[in-house]
């Protein structure tokens, strides 16, 4: 495999704030982190190993496929803490860029309303969620992170849709 | 191809706006430098470590080498038991008296 150079900081900065919003669907923010962090630790070793292909996937699609398995293996490490972070992640972690105090209130509201919607779904439909957060990734690439049809996945992806509409009240 | 639900991207759309916090960013630019620092270490390390080791390997079959086959009276010992086991040898008989 050819080995490329990266700009780590800048690869940093580019997926970072996706494997955050991935995360924090699950867990609060200072999990989050910590889970990004351990991504991207993660992303370096496999790349000094020269386990990434660049003709398969980029640097972006790698990291959610550890993500992924990230993810799996810290649920149970922090599901006893579930709840609390839940309300934890509402009241102090959720930053939202807007100069309107109330809109800012209102847009709190809905994340916390929609995290909580997203976490009674289905597993596989909750990690499609997750995924679908990236605009930048199409079908193809999120049924290869997760290793699915892609059939399969649009099929999970309009079940969860009728779901999180009955939810929350969206006809 | 641009084959996303748009109605479910609508609805999901709130959760991009979350922002992130740039000391996160900070602190995860650092930890892979780290990362990637502890790697180049333990690649040098590693190198001289196992050239190390090879390296003491040989000198010390040299060492060994030289006393064993070096030691020439060990070796003419063992020289002239190959050569009583030979088929061809004869049989020396001396006999001592002892008062």
């Amino acid at each position: 495999m050819t080995k490329i150079e990266i700009d780590w900081n800048k690869e940093v900065e580019l997926i970072g704030p996706k494997l955050f919003r991935f995360f924090t669907v699950f867990f609060s923010s200072e999990e989050s982190a910590d889970l990004v962090q351990e991504t991207l630790i993660r992303l370096v070793r496999k790349y000094k190993n020269k386990k990434i292909d660049f003709e398969k996937g980029n640097l972006k699609n790698y990291s959610f496929g550890i993500a992924r398995f990230v993810r799996l293996e810290n649920i149970k490490r922090y599901a006893k803490n579930k709840e609390t972070n839940l309300d934890e992640m509402d009241e102090r972690s959720i930053e939202i860029e807007s100069d309107d105090i109330e809109n800012k209130i209102t847009l709190k509201e809905e994340i916390k309303t929609l995290k909580k919607a997203i976490n009674t779904l289905k597993e596989e439909q909750k990690q499609i969620l997750s995924l679908l957060l990236d605009k930048d990734l199409t079908l193809l690439e999120i049924s290869e992170i997760i290793e699915m049809p892609i059939g399969t996945v649009k099929s999970h992806i309009h079940r969860a849709k009728s779901e999180l509409k009955k939810i929350l009240g969206i006809y | 191809m641009d084959d996303r639900d748009k109605e479910l991207d609508k609805i999901i759309d709130p959760l991009r706006k979350e922002d992130i916090n740039d000391f996160y960013i900070k602190r995860w630019q650092k930890n892979v430098a780290d990362e990637l620092e502890i790697s180049r270490k333990f690649n040098l390390k590693n190198f001289f470590f196992v050239n190390m080791k090879l390296a003491t390997a040989t000198i010390a079959g040299f060492v060994l080498g030289a006393l064993i086959f070096g030691n020439t009276e060990f070796f003419q010992e063992n020289n002239q038991m190959v050569k009583n086991l030979d088929d061809s040898a004869t049989v020396e008989y001396i006999f001592i008296k002892i008062d």
